[in-house]
């Protein structure tokens, strides 16, 4: 939400996420290590 | 990155308290919490004391599917559209949602009412925090807006299904940014493959009693790191 609230407007927001991404045991993901390697320099 | 350099998203505190009596605007109150011992429900605050003429909106009760097996998510157009019919909106009002201060339910409902096509909506800065430490009336008065017609125009573009997001996994043109906390993200078995991490707890910055957003430049300099400036479209989780 705020991507959208910073005013950018290509965001296109899957809110699924939260449980039919989860459900679905065939839908591909990565655990948090990988996603927080890929992720550096965030804003603090 | 594209921004509208026309956008206004947030309305002031005093902007409202000197609009608040508009016959064309309707105030909703978007605070909902999930219920602690410290917290109380959206609904008690809103019993306690709110904007006058504001209007409790129960995201989950009022504007999220609640059935199995992807609870939580928008009505569909025709009950959302009704909802907000009864809540007295229609193409010509003007709304502003506000929630304790942390934006994020909302930011939530801006986005429903923008994705059904409304554009007259707005986010109250810094919320029912800012409105009262501003001094601005408080009221336990309840209102009961004329039922009116909504038409809900929605806009594919502002949200994405599944199928949606597995194509994105493998589009150059899109990054996949994810948004909740991490340990939500371990609970919930991992995060969609290949998306970068950006949540909210990084991207408000605390303004006392309230939240506001981080600077513009710090946002921007993030994205520009993980490529997302070059991406055409980003999908939030």
């Amino acid at each position: 939400m705020a991507l959208y609230l910073h005013g950018y407007d290509n965001v296109a927001m899957y809110d699924g996420s939260w449980t039919e991404w989860q459900q679905d045991a065939t839908t591909p993901k990565d655990d948090v290590a990988t996603m927080l390697a890929r992720s550096p320099g965030q804003p603090q | 990155m594209p921004r509208r350099p026309d956008r206004q998203i947030f309305v002031s505190v005093d902007w409202l308290a000197a609009h608040v009596h508009d016959a064309n605007l309707r105030i909703m109150d978007a605070r909902f919490v999930p219920p602690t011992a410290a917290h109380p429900r959206g609904d008690a605050l809103y019993a306690a004391g709110h904007i006058p003429g504001a209007i409790f909106v129960h995201w989950r009760q009022d504007l999220s599917t609640n059935t199995p097996p992807v609870p939580n998510r928008l009505l569909d157009a025709e009950a959302f559209a009704a909802k907000i019919g009864q809540f007295g909106v229609d193409a010509e009002t003007t709304v502003v949602v506000y929630d304790p201060g942390d934006e994020n339910w909302a930011a939530r409902l801006w986005w429903a009412l923008k994705y059904y096509g409304h554009d007259q909506v707005y986010v109250l800065q810094g919320g029912a925090a800012a409105w009262q430490e501003a001094g601005h009336p408080w009221t336990t008065a309840v209102v009961q807006p004329p039922r009116t017609t909504f038409v809900a125009r929605p806009r594919p573009a502002m949200r994405a299904t599944k199928a949606q997001v597995l194509n994105a996994i493998h589009d150059p043109a899109t990054t996949i940014i994810e948004t909740r906390r991490q340990h939500t993200i371990v609970e919930a078995g991992g995060t969609v493959q290949g998306a970068f991490w950006l949540p909210s707890t990084t991207v408000y910055a605390s303004q006392g009693a309230y939240r506001d957003l981080i600077a513009e430049a710090e946002l921007d300099r993030y994205l520009q790191e993980i490529g997302a400036d070059r991406a055409a479209h980003l999908v939030a989780t």
